[in-house]
């Protein structure tokens, strides 16, 4: 498969064919680019499925601003600029959502309403759900929250999340596989 | 390792026919008359005296207006070039002579001024002046952005906030002594730095890629 890839010379006259509607040039120059593109990423980011996620957002920018490219410069820097500033906001919402988290199990014990036991039902069902959301990662745990848990339609959660309804679905499909393959893992 | 073939699918699919973006230099030359002529009307509102151009001074106000023009016009550029992926801002020789150039046109009119130091609320007017040239800019500004979004959105209004500064201060050059106090100078700085940061607030979200 990857001998069909076309060669880093003949990007750019494929890519200025895509942008003129081509879908068969665009779909080789898209294939071509995913290696390059994920070995540029795990240049800056180690955890696999992370690295994963930020090639997906970097195909979809260059979806988004294919129209920017201009064919007769070389397409390698137009897409690291791309790749540059997907790991940087990758790595920043990374950071941040770390900087939210609570590890102090004291406090949290603490913080639990004694008379509260008849709800501890409803807190295993959410500590469930939890726990499974948990180990998606934070772009695919979004959208779930978003559609699944708030009950959003995919118009909203595009335009909160800001990407195309495709991208969602397609972090959507992603995460329930994710969490099927896990649900197969833990119950046999 | 993920394959991405079904998300790749789904790109294509979209994938219409799009038209390329112009140079930079283009783009900045088309819209950079619309925000002159969008600022120009919001100052209509606005009192204004004219330069007085058979004066021994004209010279310096005519060169005041080229050099801010020139400068707000290469921000611009700079601000349109960064926008696009891998696009860099270019601070050449020439830019860099025009604001050494700019700078000590400031200084001598406040060198030529009876009173350099000014007081306080000196340059009130043109405080205004330059804020009510400038807001419509911004407007104007974030459109040409839109196009384009930004990778960078920041580096891209920072950038845009210095031209349409620039381009305020030309339109304010119209109507201004050629002498100016420190104060009334500092009042032109501020209304430029805080149209950099309004530029800065309000494209932010909507010119991000």
């Amino acid at each position: 498969m990857a001998d069909d890839l076309p060669l880093e010379h003949a990007w750019p006259c494929l890519m200025a064919q895509a942008q003129d509607g081509d879908q068969r040039a665009y779909r080789l120059v898209l294939r071509a680019l995913v290696p390059v593109v994920r070995v540029r990423v795990r240049r800056r980011i180690f955890d696999d499925v992370l690295a994963e996620d930020v090639v997906q957002e970097v195909l979809m920018t260059i979806h988004r601003l294919r129209h920017t490219y201009d064919p007769a410069l070389p397409l390698s820097p137009w897409v690291s600029a791309i790749v540059s500033a997907r790991a940087v906001d990758a790595l920043r919402r990374q950071g941040r959502s770390r900087g939210r988290e609570v590890n102090d199990e004291d406090m949290l014990g603490a913080a639990v309403d004694v008379g509260a036991s008849s709800a501890f039902e409803t807190m295993a069902t959410e500590r469930e759900v939890a726990g499974m959301l948990s180990i998606l990662p934070e772009r695919q745990r979004q959208m779930v929250e978003m559609v699944k848990l708030r009950e959003m339609s995919l118009d909203d959660a595009a335009q909160e999340s800001r990407l195309s309804i495709s991208a969602v679905k397609s972090l959507l499909h992603r995460a329930f596989l994710r969490l099927r393959e896990h649900g197969d893992q833990t119950h046999g | 390792m993920v394959d991405h073939d079904a998300l790749i699918d789904t790109l294509c699919h979209e994938a219409s026919p799009v038209r390329r973006v112009a140079p930079a230099w283009r783009r900045a030359l088309a819209w950079a008359p619309v925000a002159l002529g969008a600022g120009y009307l919001a100052t209509q509102f606005i009192h204004r005296s004219g330069t007085d151009w058979a004066g021994p001074m004209a010279g310096i106000a005519a060169a005041n207006i080229a050099l801010s023009l020139m400068l707000g016009l290469a921000a611009f550029i700079a601000a349109l070039s960064v926008s696009v992926a891998g696009g860099a801002a270019r601070l050449n020789l020439f830019i860099v002579a025009g604001a050494a150039s700019w700078l000590s046109l400031a200084l001598y009119s406040i060198s030529i001024s009876g009173h350099p130091r000014g007081e306080l609320g000196h340059g009130s007017y043109c405080f205004t002046f330059v804020l009510a040239a400038g807001i419509p800019m911004i407007l104007v500004t974030i459109l040409a952005l839109r196009r384009t979004r930004s990778l960078t959105p920041v580096r891209s209004l920072t950038l845009a906030g210095a031209g349409i500064a620039f381009l305020s201060f030309a339109l304010l050059a119209f109507c201004h002594p050629i002498e100016m106090s420190a104060m009334d100078f500092m009042g032109h700085l501020g209304a430029g730095v805080l149209l950099g940061a309004v530029t800065v607030l309000l494209g932010r979200k909507s010119i991000a890629a």
